[in-house]
């Protein structure tokens, strides 16, 4: 299962690819497809200008937000020590990465599904302190919403990973080992049914879940620009708004790209071109599927948001965690 | 790779990371900082002192126990189960996978 890695591979896999730099490309990338997608559900023409098609537009967006902009913010706000968890949260979504078995090294181990969610959850925590260490009162109001929301998704995500984990790899609840081998148990037809019902309602409760984490419709209270002027974004500019950019592209081309890969297992996600061109298709069908699930929709209040979670994200993910123990 | 060395070399590979990508981006003359608005006045009649912060302490208390009253500790035991469920479940679900799932 796992190739021996080297300081330098490490490097390279938490860096380059599958890392950062692969990470952010394929953000960026759905960034513009997700608002191509969304454009044309709304009759606009979406990103245009730059590069073919506007592909190159969140690309200029954030090149000129860190390279060429300067930061302007309050006296008493921690802006440094803001970016510096931002930048952290990058890291550790792009260290995360390294677990996945794309890259011609990647680092895996028994139970490393609990490492995933450990690293990931710094992104999580690097949002809500972006919002809650901001001296205005819209970035305060964000964040306060977001840790509220995250105090029911986070659990949920980590629920629905185990229990798709514990039925693609259920001897040792390795996140590598579930998307480069998965073994689905269709010996018979009773476990069988178990095992697929488990992962449909894994991917229903993860997907309700990656809506609020990704804070797109309806769960996007947490940056309502028309209530709280866009929420934790609201008092960053340049460097700073360019880095919490990228990390929530980063975030969740990861969270998608993990789905797609445990909800379609077939074929594994193996080191290969072919393999990794077969993982991004599956990525872009999971992405157009969430994108047209949630901007049908309209963006409810934080008690409603917070029941939906509840209901949907939660407890979904809590039954499904159960029937993983059947399988 | 065992599970701790991997969690450990990770986290130290993405605190190293997160300061790579830091320190060229937050640059000291790249930052601007502009004075807080307070209706006109200069901002030196902005003091925050000790009591106000003592105040602000026990206003952020008052809260907290009024919504621990409110909706957790309201008498009712089935309050209190529906409140720390899902808690509980997770702590079974840790229990189960520390004695070797």
């Amino acid at each position: 299962m796992e190739l021996p890695a080297s300081a330098l591979g490490i490097v390279l896999s938490v860096v380059v690819y599958p890392g950062l730099l692969f990470l952010v490309i394929l953000g960026l990338l759905s960034q513009w497809y997700r608002r191509k997608l969304v454009a044309r559900m709304q009759n606009r023409v979406g990103p245009k200008y730059v590069g073919p098609f506007g592909m190159l537009q969140p690309f200029a967006d954030v090149y000129k937000l860190i390279f060429v902009k300067e930061v302007v913010t309050g006296v008493f706000t921690p802006v440094r020590l803001l970016m510096f968890l931002t930048a952290l949260g990058i890291a550790a979504i792009s260290s995360a990465a390294a677990l996945l078995p794309m890259g011609p090294y990647y680092l895996g181990a028994p139970l490393d599904v609990f490492v995933f969610i450990y690293l990931t959850l710094y992104a999580s925590i690097a949002v809500a302190i972006l919002g809650l260490g901001s001296t205005s009162p819209y970035p305060s109001f964000g964040g306060a919403r977001y840790t509220a929301l995250m105090l029911v998704f986070e659990p949920a995500i980590a629920m629905s990973l185990i229990a798709l984990v514990r039925v693609l790899a259920p001897g040792s609840l390795s996140l590598a080992e579930a998307l480069s081998n998965p073994k689905l148990p269709l010996d018979s037809p009773l476990r069988g049914t178990v095992a697929v019902a488990t992962v449909v309602i894994a991917a229903v409760a993860y997907s309700t879940s990656l809506l609020a984490k990704a804070m797109m419709k309806p769960f996007d209270i947490p940056e309502a620009e028309t209530e709280v002027a866009g929420g934790y974004l609201a008092e960053l500019s340049g460097p700073a708004l360019g880095l919490s950019i990228v990390l929530h592209e980063v975030e969740l081309a990861l969270y998608v790209l993990v789905l797609a890969n445990l909800v379609i297992p077939v074929p594994p996600l193996e080191p290969g071109v072919l393999s990794v061109v077969v993982a991004l298709v599956k990525y872009f069908a999971v992405l157009t599927v969430l994108v047209l699930v949630a901007y049908s929709m309209g963006r409810v209040r934080v008690d409603q948001a917070l029941k939906a979670l509840g209901k949907y994200s939660l407890t979904l993910s809590a039954i499904a965690l159960a029937t993983s123990f059947l399988v | 790779m065992d599970l701790p060395t991997l969690m450990l070399t990770l986290t130290i590979t993405s605190f190293l990371l997160a300061v790579a990508l830091w320190l060229p981006t937050a640059n000291k003359s790249r930052i601007r900082r502009t004075e807080i608005y307070l209706s006109g006045e200069p901002q030196s009649h902005f003091k925050l002192s000790f009591v106000e912060v003592a105040w602000a302490i026990r206003y952020v208390m008052q809260r907290l126990y009024k919504t621990l009253v409110e909706h957790v500790q309201t008498g009712l035991f089935n309050d209190w189960f529906a409140f720390s469920l899902p808690y509980l479940l997770l702590l079974v679900v840790l229990l189960y996978l520390a004695l070797g799932g």
